[in-house]
């Protein structure tokens, strides 16, 4: 799966940012690329921001998808632009020892 | 006066004559830039008065109706017009998301707790298609004796199984296909798994458990919010539908799933399995 890795502390910032960037156009909080805690690997420790080219061209609203916003840019940016995502292996964000049922 | 713009003007007086909480929605969603038919909005308003008719509206605490193939519509609950939050990937589409089985879902608004108690509670998804995936969840929150979810068999490919609070393991039953309006409900003493279908509800399954506690956190759908901000149990199936709802006793369970079958396939074109 296609996304930045980064501290805990950037991916909550880089959510909140999205979040204002709703917010400051009077909407609710309805879309995020969400964040994840890595577990495993030589990532673990960071969070993941699932952030593929699918994600990118959601229908948020009207026809506009998150590269229409002008926050998107900046909030790219701030995680080293596009070419700084990985591939990352889905078990690493799976906690091995979560209570499964 | 022409047909064509009698029949605008006879629509147009009777949404602005219809049920004002379909009104509301209707609003909701076109604020959004999406359009909403004359067909929609005809079905969207049956759906509200047969609810309120019937008794059940007031106990549904969540209606999501994720038709629309916008995030901001998708995310607008049915009954409190308040907005859900999709997270990662996710496909909008016509008549349903789906996950992408790593990282997306909606997750709800309030804690669990602020909907449900532990001996009263009421879910359910409806899924386009069948989804062979083992152990994914289609709404959910908590884990173990605490959990409330609808997810499928973490044995069976094809399969489906519920918790209410309170139970130790799960109500788990293999199905020919898990599509069709699944749902699970708990009064305190009995917890009830059913699945309906276009050839009609069945009740797979049933138990007395005792109550639990519920999770305060929110729900997840096409997830499991096990803790807070921890999510699992991802789901890449087809959901058209997700509810939270107070139990009604089967008689106004099975009406609302009959309304919300209705719902769907009026506003979607799509004919539920």
């Amino acid at each position: 799966m296609i996304g930045f890795i980064t501290s805990p502390s950037t991916a909550a910032a880089v959510l909140a940012g999205i979040e204002q960037a709703m917010a400051s156009r009077g909407l609710p909080n309805y879309w995020s690329c969400g964040k994840y805690a890595i577990y495993t690997g030589e990532h673990a420790g960071n969070m993941f921001l699932p952030f593929d080219d699918g994600m990118m061209a959601t229908n948020l609203r009207g026809g506009m998808t998150p590269t229409d916003f002008p926050e998107f840019g900046q909030l790219v940016g701030f995680l080293g632009g596009l070419e700084a995502r990985i591939d990352l292996d889905p078990q690493a964000i799976i906690d091995p020892n979560a209570e499964i049922e | 006066m022409n047909y064509s713009l009698g029949y605008t003007l006879g629509r147009s007086m009777v949404f602005s004559r219809g049920d004002a909480d379909a009104l509301a929605y209707i609003a909701a969603v076109e604020g959004t830039g999406t359009s909403v038919s004359s067909t929609q909005k005809t079905a969207i308003n049956d759906f509200y008065v047969a609810a309120k008719a019937d008794s059940y509206y007031t106990s549904l605490k969540r209606l999501y109706l994720p038709i629309w193939a916008s995030a901001a519509a998708n995310a607008i609950d049915m009954i409190g017009l308040t907005s859900g939050t999709f997270n990662g990937g996710v496909t909008h589409a016509a008549g349903y998301v789906q996950g992408n089985g790593t990282t997306g879902y909606l997750v709800d608004t309030v804690n669990a707790t602020a909907h449900v108690t532990l001996d009263n509670v009421f879910i359910g998804s409806l899924l386009k298609t069948n989804h062979g995936g083992a152990f994914d969840a289609s709404i959910g929150v908590g884990t173990g004796g605490t959990s409330i979810i609808l997810n499928s068999s973490a044995t069976a490919a094809t399969s489906l199984a519920g918790s209410a609070v309170g139970g130790t393991g799960q109500i788990d039953v293999g199905v020919a296909s898990n599509s069709g309006i699944s749902s699970i409900a708990f009064n305190g003493t009995t917890r009830r798994l059913k699945l309906r279908r276009t050839a009609g509800n069945t009740l797979l399954g049933s138990n007395a458990i005792a109550s639990g506690t519920v999770p305060a956190v929110q729900f997840a759908i096409l997830a499991r919010q096990a803790s807070l901000g921890v999510f699992s149990l991802h789901s890449s199936a087809e959901v058209g539908a997700a509810f939270i709802s107070l139990d009604n006793g089967d008689t106004l369970n099975d009406a609302f799933t009959l309304a919300l079958q209705n719902l769907w396939q009026d506003t979607t074109g799509l004919t539920l399995p």
